[in-house]
């Protein structure tokens, strides 16, 4: 603990230094420090969540975290771990149900995401007194970020960028050409599930900072809505990555201001931004 | 006419769930040849394909056999019927040439040599005005090129192509069948092409392969394409018109170094 907070001072020290009061709040020190990590990764999976048509699929995975949390609890393992265990879990079904059964990536999820969220419930339910924790990942506290939360979302921003470079342009021939991408030698299906598995671990954090309900949008929506506005891939994951660093940040502002939560905040605040991308589309 | 085998087929069967898909295909694939694969929906023209890029678990033999009849791995290339993509998206088609050209992940920016390379193979095939273009905004013909530019970049021995002018208008789909020429007769490419087009198999394609699940027929276009090999193959009484042309048909085993009148190099 003592070592974790050595290696987040120098972080929260600069932060203090701006001119903004609520900056001295160490609450609002972690918020601002996982939303810079998090929020430009979600951004750019989100381009390629999008690009795979796969908003379905990491909403799935998102609400696998009622089964996930509820294990947890029965297990007496942190929810916050064994929810995205079991979305990495989920996800690996997912792609493999898709490649082996004949029926549409949809109606695997479909069937999946019920299953998942029903047996959540249904332990939840069961074991009275465990659904008293379930309210903060349905809707997620960014303000309740611990310093342990935030070397977490640093080791996994770290894990994120290394697979990005590594595999963005791979993921991004398989949107184009499932086969062709076959045929130039990527191992597509290798490939499609470490994807999932990657975009379990970052869901599965998100839900700490808008919850389950919302964390599909934080992929999605700065995605989409740089989609109108780009010309090429690099200008949509730039803009993506700036719409969602803008929409967190005042999304935190208006939570603080407004006495409003920060998750949903944030999500209005790139809505928002995708109607007026609506006004510059460009394809 | 000497017969140089690119590809020996024998005994090939592929199975989905059970299902034969293709059934003891028995056939062959000349050297500087266009070769059409032909037949009903459902005869197994794309399976055939997928089998011959590996793609799809078969039993039986495929032979890839270099100029000296020695077997070896050939540089395949293959050009599907159509991106599966959204239209909307702004993936450009510097972009996707890109993706398989530089390591780079494209969100980090685009590279001199890349850039220079991609408009380089665009040039060849006379689409370089689509460099920047989002491929969303391609029409199919001006996909199809792009996609035939991305294949020739690995400079490939055998170019296999997927229903490539289906959804491409009788125009678009004549010229991109007059570039598949000139690159067979000035690269000695050995092509491979699934056709339901029979004009177009008629006056582009060497050789054709008459498939419904097993090999009705194969051999040159004029053995081929006849009335009763038509009726065989689809059930209809069918026949194709001889018309004259300025540009007789050039024998496959064509040598480009011979050739005077040829135009711009691809």
């Amino acid at each position: 603990m003592q070592r974790t907070k050595l290696i987040l001072q120098p972080l929260y020290k600069f932060l203090s230094l701006l001119p903004f009061e609520i900056m001295q709040a160490g609450f609002m020190q972690r918020a601002v420090i996982v939303l810079f990590l998090l929020t430009p990764l979600c951004a750019i999976m989100g381009t390629l969540v999008v690009q795979l048509r796969m908003a379905f699929f990491s909403d799935a995975i998102a609400h696998s975290a009622f089964t996930g949390v509820a294990l947890g609890l029965i297990l007496g393992v942190d929810p916050r771990f064994s929810l995205i265990f079991f979305g990495m879990l989920i996800g690996i079904a997912i792609m493999r149900l898709r490649r082996k059964g004949d029926m549409a990536m949809d109606t695997t999820i479909g069937i999946i995401f019920s299953t998942s969220v029903a047996l959540g419930l249904a332990i939840l339910s069961a074991k009275k007194g465990l659904g008293r924790d379930l309210p903060g990942f349905l809707y997620g506290d960014i303000l309740a970020i611990d310093d342990g939360e935030v070397v977490v979302a640093m080791i996994l921003s770290l894990i994120v960028w290394v697979f990005l470079a590594f595999c963005y342009n791979n993921l991004l021939f398989i949107s184009l050409h499932d086969r062709l991408a076959r045929v130039v030698g990527i191992k597509v299906d290798a490939l499609e599930s470490v994807f999932a598995m990657v975009l379990a671990l970052i869901v599965g954090f998100s839900i700490r900072a808008v919850g389950i309900l919302l964390v599909t949008s934080l992929l999605v929506i700065p995605a989409a809505a740089a989609r109108n506005v780009s010309g090429s891939t690099f200008s949509l994951v730039w803009i993506a990555v700036g719409l969602s660093l803008f929409a967190s940040m005042a999304g935190l502002a208006t939570s603080v201001f407004v006495d409003f939560a920060a998750g949903p905040a944030i999500i209005l605040w790139s809505s928002g931004m995708f109607c007026v991308s609506i006004c510059f589309k460009k394809n | 006419m000497i017969s140089r085998p690119a590809v020996q087929i024998e005994n090939l069967s592929v199975k989905f769930n059970g299902m034969e898909i293709l059934k003891n295909i028995h056939a062959h694939i000349e050297h500087g040849c266009i070769t059409a694969i032909i037949g009903p929906n459902g005869a197994g023209k794309t399976t055939l394909l997928s089998a011959l890029l590996g793609l799809v678990p078969c039993s039986g033999i495929i032979r890839f056999l270099n100029e000296n009849g020695d077997v070896y791995p050939p540089r395949l290339a293959y050009v599907p019927q159509n991106l599966e993509f959204d239209r909307q998206s702004p993936v450009t088609v510097l972009d996707f040439i890109a993706l398989r050209h530089q390591k780079k992940p494209l969100w980090m920016g685009l590279s001199r040599s890349t850039i220079e390379a991609s408009q380089e193979a665009l040039e060849k095939l006379k689409v370089s005005h689509l460099l920047r273009k989002p491929i969303g905004k391609l029409s199919g013909g001006e996909i199809q090129r792009v996609l035939l530019a991305i294949a020739l970049r690995d400079n490939p021995e055998l170019l296999l192509l997927d229903e490539p002018i289906s959804g491409v208008d009788v125009a678009g789909g004549h010229l991109f069948c007059d570039i598949l020429e000139k690159l067979r007769r000035q690269r000695q490419l050995t092509i491979v092409m699934v056709s339901h087009d029979l004009s177009v198999v008629s006056q582009h394609a060497d050789r054709v392969i008459c498939l419904n699940r097993s090999v009705v027929c194969e051999g040159t276009t004029v053995e081929v394409l006849t009335s009763e090999n038509l009726f065989a193959i689809y059930g209809l009484h069918a026949g194709l018109y001889e018309y004259e042309t300025k540009n007789p048909p050039i024998p496959c085993d064509y040598n480009a170094k011979d050739k005077t009148n040829s135009s711009t190099a691809l």
